[in-house]
């Protein structure tokens, strides 16, 4: 966005945040509805679409066989991949990823060692021998700001929706036999991700659209259960103060309740 | 409150209204803010890392340690030509961009009188316009008892920090005065840091410019050893 | 924070308008900072420099978690300097992982924050980044070992500037723990981000050669 336009929009934003009220008419502090459905790949053993406002992303899941690391042999792996293509959003160029994509995915893969979403234990069929590889792609379908809140939704309810085959691993002739008794993974936490647009030292605006997120100097994203905080990310910007800080968290876990309402009630 | 005074060190972000804006009130609106200062809500907020300095109580500003140059007006420079259009040189004086020198801002040059400059001759001149929405133009007209601007031929050409530049050209400096009690040389010092030394030989050209090189993390005391050490240098 | 725990040498290289070597504990950082100069049209912006900075391993080729860190930095570093003051340029700052023990972001971004004031860029405040790992009792270990990291349940970097109020700049975290753990957590960082000016400003003095 250039200057002259971010500079009329500015003033003009600011008008109505004195007011307490925001573009789409939500209060400053207010998220926008999430909606979900699961299930809606056939061909993935797990996943989940989710929209929150106009923010939609679809998360699959695909299970496959593998070896384990070496140094760590009884566990299997959990891979979160987060794409954002060209047709999410204009700023979005197609060729290589993008760093936000880039850092998105790093950020969703901290996430999920902090909260440890689940017991990778489970998916180990042989010790050093086989494991699961659980390969979970997140498309972006449309960015309309906050979109790593739904990536994380997404992500969660595809994982509980993923059933397993039971494996047998015959370890001298190195044969599988795969039953067709089928086992539904076991999700520890329900970590629930909350951005916030932090507009100037005075303004901070919950679940950003995404003409806010480029009004904003900086974001700000609270991961927590409703107890525990297990990510407190803000990378840079504008300056952000004690008391705010805990306004935010006593929003995330507000928004944490529903979200797991959500969650659980979708099953 | 963080207590500073002048010849202190201050960093960036530090306030510094209470020395700049002590005294009158009225006299408020003599100050003036120069290098490293800026001011914000009333405030004087200190931008670079440095020491702070006064003028009889009225001009302020920052020392601090730079070498990219910013042009501004009325700067001497030196540069070096970079490339010629139909109508301009491209000067390279060390900025963010090459500076523009149109043919006719030399003395007495017309449509037909062109300069003969080649790339990658060495000019003085001196800033005419400098913002930094735009590129530079220096000119290289001279007036009555102003300094000789133009092409610099023959000479060495050696680059140094902004503020030993900034120094050396104080009439005072020991180091020039006593490097030219032992030969004659020519020297343009711009204020981009790039210095121009001619003498009668190479190689005491080559021997001036490690001089002043050398002389740049000195104490004033060690000068005089260091211009001893030279003159044995010309002697071998 | 003990006088050994950091050290730093300015202006190490010849070629680039500003550099900083520093290092905290037995983590060591190089920077470079170049600029501003004449950028790319496509990266030009004409009312504002634009900020690049580029983290490099010792091995060469970074990895995703590697461009998130990068992010951190361009961020903090973006909102610390007066882009308004360089239209039309770019600045480029060049991190060099020299070696990782540990506390590598906040070493990272110390070490970029002195950099860019070896360059005589404007900045509009200073940043210091205070690492600290909260053990299995709550305890907070400010600047921990590698050790202490690897068996602590929560591991913070805050940075902070150097404005009269406190201000949070920037937050990265891994592992659980409670708001009050993050409060307390931000009571002793910026405790100690108070010793790294310190530090700064003991660089700045003798580095200043007009004394």
């Amino acid at each position: 966005m250039n200057s002259i336009k971010k500079n009329i929009q500015d003033t003009y934003t600011k008008e109505y945040l004195a007011l307490n009220k925001r573009n789409d008419g939500r209060e400053l502090m207010n998220f926008r509805d999430a909606s979900l459905n699961l299930n809606t790949i056939h061909t993935a053993d797990g996943s989940a679409v989710v929209k929150i406002g106009n923010t939609a992303v679809v998360c699959g899941i695909k299970a496959e066989l593998g070896v384990p690391k070496a140094e760590a042999p009884d566990i299997g792996y959990l891979l979160v991949n987060i794409e954002l293509p060209s047709l999410c959003s204009k700023k979005i160029r197609p060729g290589i990823p993008c760093d936000e994509a880039m850092q998105m995915t790093s950020f969703l893969n901290e996430v999920c060692n902090n909260c440890k979403i689940l017991d990778l234990q489970q998916l180990c069929i042989s010790v050093d021998k086989l494991v699961w590889v659980l390969s979970c792609d997140i498309y972006c379908l449309n960015y309309d700001g906050s979109v790593l809140d739904a990536c994380l939704i997404a992500l969660l309810s595809a994982l509980q929706t993923v059933k397993i085959p039971e494996v047998k691993y015959d370890k001298e002739t190195e044969e599988t036999t795969v039953i067709e008794n089928y086992i539904p993974l076991k999700v520890n936490s329900l970590p629930v991700s909350s951005t916030f647009g932090v507009f100037n030292e005075k303004y901070i605006l919950a679940d950003p659209t995404e003409e806010e997120e480029q009004l904003c100097v900086s974001k700000l994203t609270v991961v927590t259960n409703g107890s525990l905080i297990f990510s407190l990310h803000k990378p840079g910007g504008e300056f952000i103060k004690d008391s705010q800080i805990q306004n935010c968290i006593k929003h995330v876990n507000n928004r944490a309740k529903t979200i797991c309402q959500l969650i659980k009630a979708a099953q | 409150m963080i207590s500073v005074d002048f010849n202190n060190v201050v960093l960036p972000g530090n306030d510094v209204s209470h020395i700049v804006l002590k005294g009158d009130n009225c006299k408020r609106s003599e100050k003036t803010i120069g290098p490293g200062l800026k001011s914000v809500d009333n405030k004087i907020i200190v931008c670079n890392g440095g020491v702070l300095r006064c003028k009889d109580d009225k001009y302020f500003w920052i020392e601090y340690f730079k070498k990219k140059y910013i042009p501004a007006k009325d700067d001497v420079v030196v540069g070096i030509v970079a490339a010629k259009t139909s109508e301009m040189y491209k000067v390279d004086i060390g900025a963010s961009e090459l500076a523009t020198l149109p043919y006719l801002a030399f003395t007495n040059a017309t449509k037909k009188n062109r300069p003969d400059i080649k790339v990658g001759n060495v000019v003085a001149a001196k800033i005419k316009m400098a913002t930094p929405f735009m590129e530079s133009e220096i000119s290289c007209v001279e007036y009555a008892n102003s300094i000789i601007f133009g092409q610099l031929e023959n000479g060495f050409l050696i680059n140094v920090s902004l503020n030993y530049a900034l120094r050396l050209r104080k009439s005072n400096s020991k180091l020039l005065y006593q490097l030219g009690q032992m030969v004659p040389y020519e020297i343009v010092i711009g204020a981009n840091g790039k210095i121009w030394i001619h003498s009668a030989s190479i190689r005491t050209t080559i021997a001036i410019g490690n001089a002043i090189l050398n002389a740049e993390h000195l104490e004033e005391e060690d000068i005089p050893q260091l211009v001893k050490s030279f003159n044995k240098s010309l002697n071998i | 924070m003990s006088e050994e725990f950091l050290k730093c040498q300015l202006g190490f290289l010849g070629n680039t308008e500003g550099s900083a070597y520093l290092s905290q504990g037995k983590s060591t950082v190089s920077v470079s900072v170049v600029g501003p100069f004449e950028p790319k049209a496509s990266k030009c912006m004409y009312d504002r420099a634009t900020v690049d900075v580029t983290f490099r391993r010792k091995t060469g080729s970074i990895t995703v978690h590697d461009k998130m860190l990068e992010g951190i930095m361009q961020s903090t570093c973006e909102k610390a300097l007066v882009v308004e003051q360089y239209p039309r340029t770019t600045i480029v700052v060049t991190v060099q992982e020299m070696q990782d023990r540990g506390n590598l972001l906040s070493t990272c971004l110390n070490a970029s924050c002195m950099g860019l004031m070896n360059s005589g860029i404007a900045m509009h405040h200073l940043y210091a980044a205070v690492s600290c790992a909260v053990t299995e009792k709550e305890e907070i270990i400010l600047n921990p070992d590698e050790t202490q990291i690897n068996s602590s349940v929560a591991y913070l970097t805050l940075v902070f500037a150097n404005t009269e109020t406190r201000c949070l700049l920037t937050s990265h975290t891994t592992g659980e723990f409670s708001q009050k753990t993050y409060m307390d957590c931000m009571d002793k960082c910026y405790a100690a981000s108070k010793e790294v000016f310190n530090f700064y400003q003991k660089v700045i003095k003798k580095s200043s050669i007009f004394n």
